[in-house]
């Protein structure tokens, strides 16, 4: 069974009296260990599709139905944990909390939720890997834009959850990186874990075991 | 780590990286502490002042020269030093009338400035055998009568680090001290006849001739009456006014009427400006927070996304908001105390009306009610930003304008 | 900004406020026939402890050495003490709680020498934890 499917999923919006249909009625089933690329220019409803995926967004039709239960069925309180725990969602932009440092950061999943800390070995690992390891301590704001994305896909990765969703996590981040970056989502999906991942940048690609494209809203598969 | 001691470091933490907003909300949250404290025991303080007057009242009458009305109603409600007399026929025909239940007279006069330090006092020569207003409210403290040339104080009245007070060169043992009666009598300093004789010929040597040279015994300032229930004040009035001319009466009830209008319109100024206060202080708070969630919408959508419920930000809002009120709250009723109790008898000479503090206990309450509306307050304007920011979409989803 | 400059700052303004007080904001009793009372020495000795309080405080201010900050701090502590003693019992004001020396200078001094005491002790004391981490 997938664990995460989308069914005649459809978002509109309102502007100016106007109706504006950003997800177009997207069929979308994901596995364990599918390493997922979607492409699209902007505004083609990437970041509301991915809102939608993780219940941050309720759809106007269709369902999202995630380890064999919808979400409309399924309230806030759970969707939370499920976002806790098994989804992690790295949007577009910054999404540090300043109050906190680096390491409180990455750790913040764990001291609100009841999943169990991961060790200090594991966070130095993911920390290594990402080259974030001398900035734990400091806060974002003294963080450059790039080692702020890694400090956001060090927090994804750390536990292994069953879906990563990023939307467009490189993008900020040099050539070496990115490909660093994508090596790291590649390992983890072979470990098991479902990975969705929004891009620009078409030399990463062919790190995917499927690319969709995404366009007015529609859904289609390239490869 | 509970859910409920993660938020609160959360809140902390999110107050103390932003230093600059959130002492402006805290001082948003000391005003309106501070001025709820204030205020409320200000109010209390005065209320407190004419029950105490009313009750320390003992007569229903008080006779007084015809000219001297105004001095004699300072002499009660403000204690500023008068002299004034009349003659002493007054007193035996007031106390024949009938529906006169008792009747004392008492002669009015006034210390120096000039002894360093202490202010002019009102100086009052009662009579012992006949008095009913002063001995009730002489505390236990007494030690002797005044028959040996001692004197009773008022309760602001302070004597020499020696225990004794000093007129016109001569120092006086202090008897006992009058319990406080918020009235001027506070302020004076009562004697025996004989011992006024004895002070009055020390001022005639010091160049203060009170009386003219005859026989001071005759000379009296004012006749106090206590009226029979029965009786019509208004009656006995005019029948003292047939037997004696050129007298005034000012009636008790009509005198702390005059002083409740007085309150009255200094109590208005006080919920005035509370309630400006408490508005400005609440209308504060809930801007200072808007503008901050509203700024932090950002914060909002990555804590949604990292999976923390709904409830659960506003849980965090919430510690945020009854952190800062009740620190704001804490340190107004801190700046409250340093205000009301050491500045109490500078609070008093200002307002010119009767002015007692309440129990310490009552203080206290008035204390927790501030820091506890300062709390509400907080938690209020914290929870309703959050709210308006729950119901708007665009929370959720963090590109604006998707 | 450091925490330092911050409460020498602090200890400026309260020494001002200690020459404001007897002179402006609680202004001790007008002399009586001629005569001084003890609130106008009280006044004048409160003005120089005053000054002397904001020199301090703008010293620590100043003054790029901790050692030399901390010992400052205890100087002004040492004012502050004296801020609340002359009105109290080095000197005194007038006897009488409605004279506006004895109700509003007198409590006003003693708060303000308290702020004095507190802010510089936690000058003095932070720097002596700070020496003991090191």
């Amino acid at each position: 069974m997938a664990f995460l499917e989308a069914q005649k999923l459809v978002k509109e919006y309102n502007r100016r009296g106007k109706t504006f249909r950003a997800v177009d009625d997207i069929d979308f089933t994901i596995e364990p260990g599918d390493f997922v690329m979607i492409e699209g220019e902007s505004g083609s409803g990437k970041t509301t599709f991915l809102n939608l995926l993780t219940g941050l967004t309720d759809p106007t039709s269709g369902a999202v139905i995630i380890d064999g239960r919808s979400l409309k069925e399924t309230g806030d309180k759970e969707i939370s944990k499920i976002r806790n725990q098994k989804i992690k969602y790295i949007p577009q932009g910054e999404s540090l909390l300043s109050a906190l440092t680096v390491r409180e950061n990455i750790l913040f999943p764990f001291t609100i939720g009841g999943l169990e800390r991961p060790s200090e070995e594991r966070l130095l690992e993911v920390s290594d890997k990402l080259g974030i390891t001398d900035l734990l301590d400091e806060y974002p704001s003294d963080l450059s834009g790039g080692e702020m994305r890694r400090a956001t896909i060090a927090r994804a990765v750390i536990n292994k959850p069953s879906l990563i969703i990023a939307d467009e996590p490189t993008g900020s981040l040099d050539s070496a990186n990115t490909f660093k970056v994508m090596e790291i989502f590649r390992d983890i999906a072979s470990e098991g874990t479902a990975v969705i991942v929004v891009t620009h940048q078409k030399e990463t690609l062919g790190y995917a075991t499927r690319v969709l494209e995404m366009d007015q809203g529609s859904l289609k598969e390239v490869v | 780590m509970s859910a409920f001691n993660e938020s609160f470091r959360f809140g902390i933490r999110n107050i103390r990286k932003r230093p600059y907003r959130s002492f402006c909300l805290v001082l948003a949250a000391v005003i309106g502490s501070y001025a709820l404290f204030v205020g409320l025991a200000l109010k209390a303080s005065l209320n407190n002042g004419i029950g105490r007057m009313q009750e320390r009242m003992g007569a229903d009458l008080m006779i007084v020269p015809e000219s001297s009305e105004i001095e004699a109603r300072n002499i009660l409600l403000t204690g500023e030093p008068e002299f004034f007399y009349m003659d002493v026929a007054v007193a035996t025909a007031a106390a024949e009338i009938e529906g006169v239940e008792c009747a004392t007279s008492q002669f009015y006069f006034t210390s120096l400035s000039s002894d360093c330090c202490s202010t002019r006092v009102q100086l009052i020569a009662f009579d012992p055998d006949t008095d009913f207003v002063i001995g009730p409210w002489i505390d236990e403290r007494v030690t002797s009568d005044v028959s040996n040339g001692s004197v009773i104080i008022g309760s602001e009245v302070t004597p020499l680090s020696n225990g004794k007070v000093k007129f016109y060169g001569n120092e006086y043992s202090v008897a006992g001290k009058l319990g406080e009666t918020a009235t001027g009598l506070d302020h004076s300093v009562f004697m025996s006849r004989d011992t006024m004789h004895g002070i009055l010929n020390d001022a005639k040597d010091k160049g203060y001739q009170f009386l003219n040279p005859e026989d001071d015994g005759a000379w009296v300032s004012t006749v106090l009456l206590r009226v029979s229930d029965d009786a019509d004040i208004t009656a006995v009035e005019k029948e003292i006014y047939n037997r004696a001319g050129g007298i005034r009466f000012i009636e008790t009830d009509k005198l702390i009427s005059d002083v409740a209008v007085k309150l009255g319109s200094v109590e208005n100024i006080i919920n005035v400006t509370l309630t400006v206060l408490l508005v400005f202080s609440f209308l504060t708070m809930i801007l200072f927070f808007s503008v901050i969630f509203h700024e932090r919408k950002k914060e909002f959508a990555v804590l949604r996304i990292l999976g923390t419920s709904s409830r659960r930000i506003c849980f965090f809002s919430l510690t945020e908001g009854i952190t800062i009120g009740a620190a704001g709250g804490i340190i107004g009723l801190v700046l409250g105390i340093l205000t009301v109790f050491p500045f109490n008898h500078y609070i008093e000479n200002s307002l010119d009306v009767p002015y007692l503090m309440p129990s310490v206990a009552a203080v206290i309450l008035y204390g927790m009610i501030g820091v506890l509306v300062t709390t509400l307050f907080g938690s209020l304007s914290s929870f309703l930003s959050t709210l308006s920011l729950a119901h708007a979409e665009t929370y959720y989803t963090m590109r604006t304008g998707e | 900004m450091n925490k330092t400059k911050i409460t020498g700052i602090v200890i400026a303004v309260l020494g001002l406020l200690t020459a404001l007080i007897p002179t402006v904001i609680f202004k001790v009793c007008e002399a009586m026939d001629g005569k001084f009372m003890k609130c106008h020495w009280t006044s004048q000795t409160e003005v120089a402890v005053g000054i002397a309080t904001i020199v301090l405080g703008l010293l620590i201010v100043v003054s790029k050495e901790k050692a030399a900050q901390a010992a400052y701090a205890v100087a002004s502590a040492i004012n502050g003490v004296l801020v609340i003693l002359i009105p109290t019992v080095v000197i005194g004001v007038c006897g009488s709680h409605d004279m506006p020396c004895h109700s509003g200078t007198q409590p006003a001094l003693i708060i303000a020498g308290s702020l004095i005491i507190v802010t510089a002790l936690i000058n003095a004391v932070s720097y002596v934890i700070s020496k003991k981490k090191a």
